[in-house]
């Protein structure tokens, strides 16, 4: 299994004019991209001395420069850490000591024993011109990124991916979508996350042109990149479609012809909104994924395909392969529930810095994830055993945003928990329950300023009411579920 | 920098939580990490709650930056 860097380059020396990725203003082919990611990986090396299993924090935003960047560390062999660029204070802190890394780019940090560099100083080109044979590229055991998740207790969890963890993933992936390097795919996921920053993977490592586009959000430009540069196929989250479906109706609709796929994950999407796109796009390969960073895209559906199965999460991805398993660690036959785990090249070795036994039962990794397989091997899932939110697919902990809340001297005690987003757009929003010596500050646009940027956007939540005591069990664990029924 | 422009920049920098010197005229929906999805929906409902008036799809289809938001308000208040 060749890396997935390697491909790029190996791509390149044939393809070199072939487009590979643009963000609306410039375009870099394969043959400038190969450059560009040499050109960085000189300024890593030389100016910050960036060689084999250094840490390498990089802040994630769709830029040619974290393109470039993202890849120039993998040809050294360095890891990379890619985080959102408004990733909170915190939970920056929390990162940071967890890897110690040798440099940061593009944040604003005054580290003293860190080096830290702007993107802006890998924008040139100072490379010599490709050639293969003077590139030693990675061994597909080495770790290429770290991903930080959300863990249920708010403390984020560094999840290790090899070379060959990504490289199959991308592999297991494109044979699924049947890809080919003729597409021409609109990024516009956010790359801090494993969905998007997979969807730039699988495009780049297969040959494909991305064009990147800041959010679906500008519905104009989403649709204008559409038409100027040929797009046939995007990745989406649920909440990308509940929001294009309400800025801009059916006007996808207008494509069908043009879009041969696109790939849905992250959160689960309700079947009137599968069977309004199966209508919509009649002759589009419209793909559900169900997947972890730590077992990227573990299970897949078609939907015109499997238009009866629509209820369930599909079947194992190619060279996946998902068992269900009991609390003792003992596989379960058909039909019975269980723990889905999942066992794949794609799929992590663990987290950094844990005590990993606890997440595999043999090598099948436990997701937390309840459910069960049909004779027919289609898998239905029941519920989630962690207790995450899940805000338009990006996940966030309870326990981040009540120990916030905990920090105002009016906040005796709180609790948070998942709210169906009454805009119809997120799937799920934060609600927060708080006990209140002062309950007159409980109101949406004080708190909202007073948590400011402590947690990022998506984490702030959307409602609160002020109650007498939270449930607890007689340990002192919340029962949120009984606020849930409340 | 006229009343319409400062009010409409102003709402944008509260719901992103930026400093409103990162706001420009040709600041694009996207452009910042913080303009996602779920800030969008927060940026149209704050001008319309601003100004009064509720933006129509094909308003919305038209939006690309700041300055279209701007234009947009200005053609529906100066009505």
């Amino acid at each position: 299994m060749i890396s997935i860097v390697e491909k790029i380059f190996r791509y390149a020396e044939a393809n070199s004019d072939k487009p590979a990725l643009t963000d609306g203003k410039t375009a870099l082919s394969y043959g400038e991209l190969a450059e560009r990611i040499l050109s960085s990986g000189k300024i890593l090396h030389e100016r910050f001395n960036i060689s084999r299993g250094d840490n390498v924090i990089l802040s994630a935003d769709k830029q040619l420069e974290f393109v470039s960047l993202y890849f120039a560390c993998h040809i050294l062999e360095a890891v990379t850490l890619p985080i959102a660029p408004d990733t909170n204070a915190k939970r920056y802190a929390l990162i940071k000591s967890k890897v110690r890394p040798k440099l940061i780019v593009g944040f604003n940090d005054d580290s003293e024993d860190i080096m830290t560099a702007g993107l802006d100083e890998f924008s040139g080109i100072n490379a010599e011109s490709v050639n293969l044979n003077n590139i030693n590229f990675p061994s597909e055991d080495s770790v290429a990124d770290i991903i930080f998740t959300t863990g249920t207790t708010g403390e984020p969890k560094g999840v290790k991916l090899t070379h060959r963890n990504i490289s199959s993933a991308a592999k297991n992936i494109n044979t699924f979508i049947a890809n080919s390097h003729e597409d021409i795919e609109m990024l516009a996921l956010p790359v801090s996350h494993s969905f998007g920053l997979g969807r730039m993977r699988c495009a780049l490592s297969n040959g494909q042109t991305l064009v990147m586009l800041g959010s679906f959000a500008n519905v104009k430009r989403f649709f204008r990149f559409i038409e100027t540069f040929h797009v046939n196929g995007f990745g989406m989250v649920p909440a990308s479609w509940a929001l294009l479906k309400k800025l801009s109706g059916e006007t996808l609709g207008k494509y069908h012809e043009q879009i041969h796929y696109i790939e849905i994950g992250s959160a689960p999407m309700p079947i009137d909104e599968k069977k309004f796109l199966i209508e919509l796009l009649p002759d589009t390969r419209i793909c559900m994924h169900y997947g972890l960073t730590e077992a990227s895209r573990s299970a897949f559906m078609e939907f015109h395909e499997e238009i009866s199965r629509l209820d369930t999460i599909g079947r194992q991805s190619p060279n996946m392969q998902i068992a269900i398993f009991d609390e003792q660690g003992q596989k379960v036959p058909d039909n019975i529930e269980g723990e889905i785990c999942v066992k794949g090249d794609a799929v992590t070795s663990g987290y950094i810095g844990m005590d990993n036994k606890a997440f595999f039962w043999g090598d099948y990794f436990r997701t937390g994830d309840w459910g069960f397989r049909n004779s027919d091997g289609y898998i239905t899932l029941k519920s989630r055993k962690k207790e995450l939110i899940n805000v338009g697919g990006k996940k966030v902990s309870p326990v981040e945003v009540e120990e916030v809340l905990r920090g105002f001297d009016f906040v005796k005690d709180c609790a948070c928990i998942a709210i169906r987003d009454v805009n119809g757009i997120l799937g799920e929003v934060v609600k927060a329950f708080i006990v209140s010596d002062n309950p007159e500050k409980v109101n949406f646009e004080y708190l909202d300023g007073l948590i400011g940027d402590k947690l990022e956007g998506f984490k702030h939540p959307a409602e609160y009411e002020v109650i007498d005591a939270i449930p607890k069990t007689s340990s002192g664990k919340v029962q949120r579920l009984l606020l849930v029924s409340n | 920098m006229k009343k319409v422009e400062a009010k409409v920049k102003e709402i944008i920098a509260s719901v992103l939580k930026v400093p409103a010197e990162k706001i420009q005229n040709d600041t694009a929906i996207g452009d910042l990490p913080e303009w996602d999805s779920l800030h969008h929906i927060q940026i149209i409902s704050g001008v319309e709650r601003e100004f009064n008036f509720r933006f129509t799809p094909d308003v919305i289809m038209d939006i690309e930056d700041v300055e279209d938001i701007i234009n947009a308000v200005e053609t529906r208040t100066s009505k």
